[in-house]
């Protein structure tokens, strides 16, 4: 009994000191990180203590960012992105980011209508890009977004040095001057804007002699309809174009989801649609109230890519929009 | 004897009311001439184009899959001789979207009629693993078996549906769609597809009931009482089949309702199946009509899936059925 | 021999992944000698992720350990009860409600949602005697409103939040850092720790309410710290590594198997096996099917589910 008692105790003991010990270890190996990449600031922490950059402190230029001043290489070459809007606005730049993400998943292919996009590695998809991959391609600047990569950002930023923009769509104008600052071309991105300035100023003086058109956008997807409002990327792009949306449209916010009974919210002068479902719209094609639509009836109808008008996000996208909006609205 | 007659009146008088209900009230207002135009004398306006090709179909639907759920799931109770057996602890669901998934990739359809005989299949294999699962080890199907099965096959069919569907690349849109169970934006081609069997699996559990009595007494009784058990017992399978996997062709998962209409009708008029199948059926249609009025107001201007309703609300009833079976033992 | 294959599944998780680390470098770079080249994937990347993984592991295997002995039934376990769907709604309600909210006070919302879950099964079930039917029938129940309710919050909420909180619940250990390793680590580690002063009350009450009380123990009491303990171990664990199933069944089953009813050897034994099967199946997730990432609690499933079937098939009257 006394035996076995002690052979108990002894062997508490024994697990107890185990455990201590994988404590220590655990913490001597963890201590070292912790300070790296610490949890409290992240952000500060992390900045200072960029590993791989081992640059001149001469050649750094300060880009501030969704989180603050950042110190980027003066003139990065090995480039990751993130998402599509900053693959986009790098290439218009002239300038070929060694790794990007698919949209999707992993593996697909880049959005057809950006060229030169061969040659760059893929780090996965936009919400999971593979961080093995990305230190495997040894970058000197990262481009995301705070709202897709927040919570990788404290690891990312040990790679490399990270510029974040707040989020996609909206703020492309905002995102695609910071992104030029990133890459030491804040004049070209200036350039960029101005041009894309100028155009919609013609557009818009060219849509003033002609009747007015009420623009219908909306996503038919497999269980309701999405109605892209004002505050979408495309929504912007429309608006500083001075075209006219629908009525039931012309209000702020993203989206508004409707069900196939408020199918008249979708009627338009001119109805643009697209999806990623290939049924969603045969479904909705095949219902009498969507055919009963004096839009439709008068086949004023058009589909449009989903590649620029939704997941592009960058510069080229924006002119591509601007292209079909000549097309669809300009004689 | 004839309360349960006027019951049974009082009941299809609810149902009938529910679906006027159901195709009064929406996101868009209707006037009740436009409803009686739509009906009687159509002639193509806007508001009786809805009512005749949005909601008077969700409201069929409704019904339809209500009803065929709840008698699906009397069926399973009394083959299993088992308060709890129902569409959803069988896995019907989750195997039905398993199957649809599958056969979507594999002969690369998107064919209708494929699609619901594979929610079918989906749906029959199962139920029947689930019920041979349970029943395997010589005692007869016992509930905590039966259960443990339907909860594991429930899972490893789930996980196996995600684990496809993120290995052929498609989105959590996707898969959202096959969870979600819902009455909106349903495919009306394939509920004309469908509703034939489900209607035949009405009739032919209706013609069965009499028949369930005597196999609810027990197999050696029944078989003494010169019933032609197997051949029932298949009978009910099929009918089963027909009709869970049809309402899961059209609806996707739809919770609670088979578990806990049987118990209601049960509640109403005793353990008569004879009864009890026409009170389920409507019963059925009453509630899943009932959840799914509801879903359309829970949020302002916007819909949810009425298959959270029915399990906000079914899973209580679970629990107090669980209850009420402890303390009786 | 459990301590040794979790050590090599750990050393397999920091060798193999995106590109390959040869092991002599991989050491080097965990204990922080190694070049450059690996640093970051093995420190940053692989390690963190798959210690996080180890200790959800852990923590889900030791609360399904408790819930075993203290319900006298093989079949409780924190994901059966509704445990861990519990303290699933209560996170998606934050992720989705309140962005910005700290990651280190996750498990506080977890153990909190895990914690209604669990007084309000105790208050439906466990007061008037336990029965393994009632108690997987209210499990269900729990599980499916939680479930309404989450799909509930995920319609409501924003985009970006949503397909984070998706994620999330996949059960996947996607992005898991050191950030999520050291809130994790205390509530594992102090947890377990008390639970070794109470190996004896867990022995007894294996036996029987008699025993028990017969060797001085006072039952309500010490049944309600455990629970807490169960309680604590299972939300720290779905907060960090999200819904990870059949991991709090199989791990203890397996311990009983392998190192008998005495708790003192039963319970490490859960935790090491339960670790052992989470970090395996993440590298497995991540590394078969590459470039598609498989969460772990996929993996899990689809590995606990024929276990399952075995159990039942085997025994034949549970």
């Amino acid at each position: 009994m006394l035996a076995s008692k002690q052979v108990h105790s002894l062997k508490r003991w024994g697990t107890l000191s185990l455990i201590a010990l994988v404590i220590l270890i655990l913490s001597a190996c963890g201590n070292g990180e912790s300070n790296k990449g610490n949890t409290e600031a992240p952000a500060a922490a992390v900045k200072e203590n960029t590993p791989a950059a081992t640059v001149e402190p001469s050649t750094e230029r300060t880009v501030k960012d969704a989180y603050g001043d950042v110190k980027v290489p003066a003139n990065p070459s090995k480039i990751v992105v993130l998402d599509i809007g900053a693959l986009d606005n790098l290439l218009e730049l002239g300038i070929k980011p060694i790794g990007a993400p698919s949209i999707l998943a992993a593996g697909d292919p880049y959005p057809a209508y950006l060229k030169g996009t061969e040659g760059i590695q893929n780090i996965g998809s936009v919400n999971e890009p593979n961080l093995e991959a990305i230190d495997a391609l040894k970058p000197d600047l990262i481009i995301g977004n705070k709202d897709t990569h927040d919570a990788i950002y404290s690891q990312l930023g040990q790679i490399a040095p990270t510029v974040f923009v707040e989020t996609l769509g909206v703020t492309w104008k905002n995102n695609l001057q910071l992104h030029a600052d990133a890459v030491n071309k804040s004049e070209e991105g200036k350039k960029l804007l101005d041009a894309y300035q100028a155009r919609i100023d013609q557009f818009k003086a060219d849509l003033a002699g002609q009747d007015v058109k009420k623009v219908s956008l909306f996503r038919p997807r497999a269980d309701k309809i999405q109605i892209y409002l004002k505050d979408t990327f495309a929504g912007t792009i429309m608006t500083d174009a001075g075209v006219q949306r629908v009525d039931s449209q012309n209000v702020e916010g993203f989206s508004k989801d409707v069900t196939e009974e408020q199918m008249t919210e979708l009627d338009g002068d001119v109805i643009l649609w697209f999806n990623r479902e290939p049924d969603a719209f045969a479904k909705l094609e095949k219902s009498p109230l969507w055919t009963s639509l004096p839009g439709v009836q008068s086949k004023q109808v058009k589909p449009v890519d989903w590649e620029y008008w939704m997941s592009g996000l960058g510069i080229q996208a924006v002119n591509k929009v601007v292209d079909d909006l000549h097309s669809f609205l300009l004689k | 004897m004839k309360y349960r007659w006027i019951g049974l009146i009082f009941l299809s008088a609810g149902v009938g009311f529910a679906l006027i209900a159901s195709i009064a009230f929406g996101v868009v207002q209707v006037s009740v001439s436009s409803i009686i135009n739509a009906l009687c004398s159509f002639d193509g306006a806007y508001d009786q184009l809805i009512i005749r090709s949005v909601r008077l179909p969700r409201a069929l639907i409704a019904a339809a899959v209500g009803g065929s759920l709840a008698v699906a799931g009397c069926l399973m109770q009394a083959l299993s001789r088992n308060g709890l057996a129902g569409p959803e602890i069988f896995g019907v669901n989750n195997g039905a979207a398993l199957a649809v998934v599958i056969v979507s990739i594999v002969l690369q359809s998107t064919s209708l009629s494929v699609f619901s005989w594979a929610a079918m299949a989906g749906a029959a294999i199962a139920g029947a693993t689930v019920f041979l699962l349970g029943s395997i080890g010589g005692h007869s199907l016992t509930p905590v078996k039966l259960i443990l099965a339907g909860a594991t096959i429930n899972l490893l069919f789930a996980s196996l549906t995600q684990g496809i569907l993120i290995l052929n690349e498609q989105s959590l849109d996707t898969m959202r769609f096959w969870l979600a169970g819902s009455l909106t934006g349903r495919d009306l081609q394939l509920f004309v597809q469908v509703v034939p069997y489900m209607l035949a699996g009405l009739a032919a559990a209706f013609f069965l009931s009499r028949h369930m009595n005597v196999i609810g007494l027990g197999e050696e009784l029944a078989q003494g009482l010169g019933q032609r058990v197997f051949f029932i017992k298949v009978l009910c399978i099929v009918v089963i089949v027909l009709l869970a996997g049809g309402a899961v062709a059209i609806a996707g998962p739809i919770a609670f309702i088979g578990l806990a209409v049987p118990h209601i009708a049960r509640f109403l008029i005793g353990s008569d199946y004879r009864w009890m199948i026409p009170y389920s059926a409507l019963l059925g249609a009453l509630l899943l009509l009932l959840a799914d009025i509801g879903a359309r107001f829970v949020l302002p201007a916007q819909e949810i899936p009425a298959g959270i309703v029915t399990a906000f609300f079914g899973a209580p009833f679970l629990i107090y059925l669980a209850q009420r079976r402890g303390r009786t033992k | 021999m459990f301590l040794l294959l979790n050590i090599l599944v750990l050393l397999l998780s920091i060798v193999i992944g995106e590109r390959t680390v040869p092991a002599g470098e991989a050491l080097l770079a965990a204990v922080g000698l190694g070049g450059d080249e690996y640093a970051f994937t093995v420190r940053q990347l692989r390690l963190p992720r798959a210690l996080v993984g180890f200790l959800a592991g852990c923590g889900l295997a030791l609360s399904g350990s408790i819930l075993q002995i203290i319900t006298r039934n093989p079949l409780a376990s924190p994901g059966v009860i509704g445990l861990n769907s519990g303290a699933a709604a209560a996170v998606v309600a934050v992720l989705v409600l309140a962005p910005g909210f700290s990651m280190s006070r996750l498990p506080w919302i977890a153990f909190g949602g895990a914690l209604v879950t669990a007084l309000a099964i105790y208050q439906l079930s466990w007061k008037k005697g336990s029965s393994t039917e009632r108690m997987l029938l209210i499990g269900i129940g729990i599980s499916a409103m939680a479930g309404a309710l989450i799909t509930y919050l995920l319609t409501l909420g924003k985009i970006f939040r949503v397909s984070q909180a998706f994620t999330w619940m996949a059960g996947s250990l996607y992005g898991r850092t050191w950030e999520h390793f050291w809130p994790l680590l205390p509530w594992i580690l102090l947890l377990f720790a008390a639970l070794l002063f109470f190996t004896r009350h867990l022995d007894l009450l294996q036996l029987s309410d008699g025993a028990a009380v017969g060797m001085g123990i006072r039952l309500e009491w010490t049944r309600l710290i455990l629970l807490l303990f169960s309680v604590g171990l299972a939300g720290a664990a779905v907060s960090m590594a999200g819904t990870i199933a059949f991991v709090g069944l199989m791990a203890p089953h397996m311990a009983f198997h392998l190192a008998g009813t005495r708790s003192l050897r039963r319970l490490p034994v859960a935790g090491l096996i339960g670790g052992l099967i989470v970090m395996s199946a993440d590298l497995l997730g991540r590394t078969v099917f590459t470039p598609y990432e498989i969460p772990a609690g996929l993996i899990t499933a689809l590995i606990g589910a024929p276990y399952m079937i075995a159990l039942l098939i085997r025994r034949r009257a549970i």
